[in-house]
């Protein structure tokens, strides 16, 4: 879905749009593909090909300083890749008899008998993974990444190759080392409480609306691994824990909607005036009354307003949580306020006062309907899952009771 | 194979976009376009075809490394998990 708004989104107005247009298409591959994937080692190859992917959009399309932002991007991810690669050698080595396959691994999880080497197999996962969704303190590549690269691709980065990470959390690193998972839910819960606030607080000091944005990310891919983390905690109920897995995959798809949406709008700013700084913004809401309408939506929906699916998601991960480590849901509730604090702030200096334009810029032109038919999808979509979401519950329900049950083995 | 299609077709296109000599850009940006639409009419597809409750669909296990059992090995199962039931 998020592809095909980026294509709407580069119809026009690409330099080498053939070479681009090729990327992208490869980027969709490797993205549906891990998501597909039964294999470790398919998963790992079609991880590990987004990031050289990606690498290519940042430092042909970007801007800025675009070569350090994708040379950091792609170290820092690789370096997690191979982290992951290293886990994913350590789950074949423990199997019996030796497999790459996650249907058979996952029917009898390596490793049962041996904490210890579970637990370093689950480390070398975890960073590896944690490095791509990003947390803390995985979580510093993500912001120039972001800045510098193009609208469409930022849009993709936050929307889908994040989830990636969080996928490989929910695919590999808890059915298969379930054991490990349950001794170090501790810290999981704490990685990821300390990016719900680390990511809002910074957030909170951003001058530049895409390093905002990029923020929040970190910000709400902290509400995923609370939860995961709360799916490991065998001494609550399997109930709340269901919920809070729900809420994790629900997190996911909304965020991929919304923040991707943000991230299209925020490219709208660059194209007319060539920054993203708040102090060079002022007063849209007059000129461009369609912009600020889908800003004020995407940016709602983000903060978690009844009836976007950003409520569906957080709604579930604190309720299910609350349950099992009432303490950090209750800490990340501060986040929440963070959040809503930091967004409501940012639309009321961009779009409401006196106009202030970018030196050079003297007409702010609203949306175009190119861009209009690329972002008013992914809101409708998040529309639809937060009055209807049985549309989207009715499929990751049953799926978030086996994974509580697989982790609690 | 429908699902293979999915996450393949993509790549084989971008290649062709690639590969053909004097493309025209704006015929480029309309392929890619309508490639998407069509993976994403797919994937609704197999949305609409899943049985939530039916395990492993989609399912598709071609040996690619056997000597450490590693396969190309690509199925639906919706969300994670859905497959060991």
């Amino acid at each position: 879905m998020l592809f095909v708004a980026c294509a709407v989104w580069s119809l026009r107005a690409t330099a080498r749009p053939r070479t681009h247009a090729a990327l992208f298409l490869l980027l969709e591959t490797t993205c549906l593909g891990t998501f597909a994937a039964l294999d470790l080692i398919l998963f790992f190859l079609f991880f590990d090909l987004s990031i050289v992917a990606m690498y290519l959009v940042i430092s042909g399309w970007g801007h800025g300083d675009r070569q350090r932002s994708a040379l950091m991007f792609f170290l820092y991810t690789f370096l997690g890749s191979l982290a992951l690669l290293l886990g994913i050698i350590g789950l074949f080595l423990g199997s019996e008899p030796r497999t790459f396959d996650i249907v058979r691994l996952a029917a009898d999880p390596p490793w049962r008998d041996d904490p210890t080497t579970a637990g370093l197999v689950l480390l070398a996962v975890g960073i590896g993974l944690a490095v791509k969704t990003p947390t803390v303190p995985f979580h510093s590549w993500l912001p120039p990444a972001h800045t510098d690269a193009p609208a469409e691709g930022s849009a993709v980065l936050a929307g889908v190759l994040l989830k990636l990470g969080t996928y490989g959390f929910v695919r590999i690193a808890m059915p298969l080392l379930p054991d490990a998972w349950q001794r170090w839910a501790g810290v999981v819960i704490v990685v990821g409480v300390a990016g719900v606030l680390w990511g809002a607080l910074v957030a909170l000091a951003q001058t530049d609306v895409k390093r905002m944005i990029a923020y929040t990310s970190v910000n709400h891919m902290g509400y995923v691994l609370l939860s995961l983390g709360a799916v490991g905690y065998t001494t609550a109920e399997a109930g709340p824990r269901a919920v809070a897995a729900t809420g994790a995959v629900t997190q996911m798809v909304s965020h991929g909607l919304l923040t991707g949406a943000l991230f299209l709008l925020a490219g709208v700013l660059w194209s007319r005036g060539g920054t993203y700084a708040f102090d060079r913004w002022g007063g849209l809401a007059r000129p461009a009354p369609v912009l600020a309408t889908l800003l004020v939506v995407a940016a709602l929906g983000s903060l978690g307003l009844p009836g976007l699916s950003g409520f569906v998601a957080e709604f579930q991960v604190l309720s299910g949580s609350l349950a099992a480590v009432p303490v950090a849901a209750v800490v990340a509730v501060l986040g929440i306020l963070l959040t809503a604090g930091l967004l409501l702030r940012a639309l009321q200096r961009l779009l409401t006062g006196d106009q202030v334009r970018p030196g050079g810029v003297d007409h702010v032109g609203d949306v175009t309907t190119r861009e209009r038919l690329a972002v008013a999808p992914l809101l409708a979509l998040s529309v639809l899952v937060g009055l209807v979401p049985v549309v989207l519950l009715g499929v990751v329900g049953p799926a978030a009771n086996t994974l509580v049950e697989l982790t609690s083995r | 194979m429908l699902l293979s299609v999915v996450v393949l077709l993509p790549a084989v296109v971008g290649l062709v976009l690639v590969a053909v000599p004097r493309l025209p850009d704006a015929v480029a940006s309309w392929t890619w376009l309508a490639t998407t639409l069509v993976v994403a009419g797919l994937v609704a597809w197999t949305w609409w075809g899943f049985d939530p409750g039916g395990g492993v669909q989609y399912d598709v296990k071609v040996p690619w490394i056997p000597t450490v059992d590693a396969s190309y090995h690509v199925a639906s199962t919706a969300c994670p998990c859905r497959c060991w039931r």
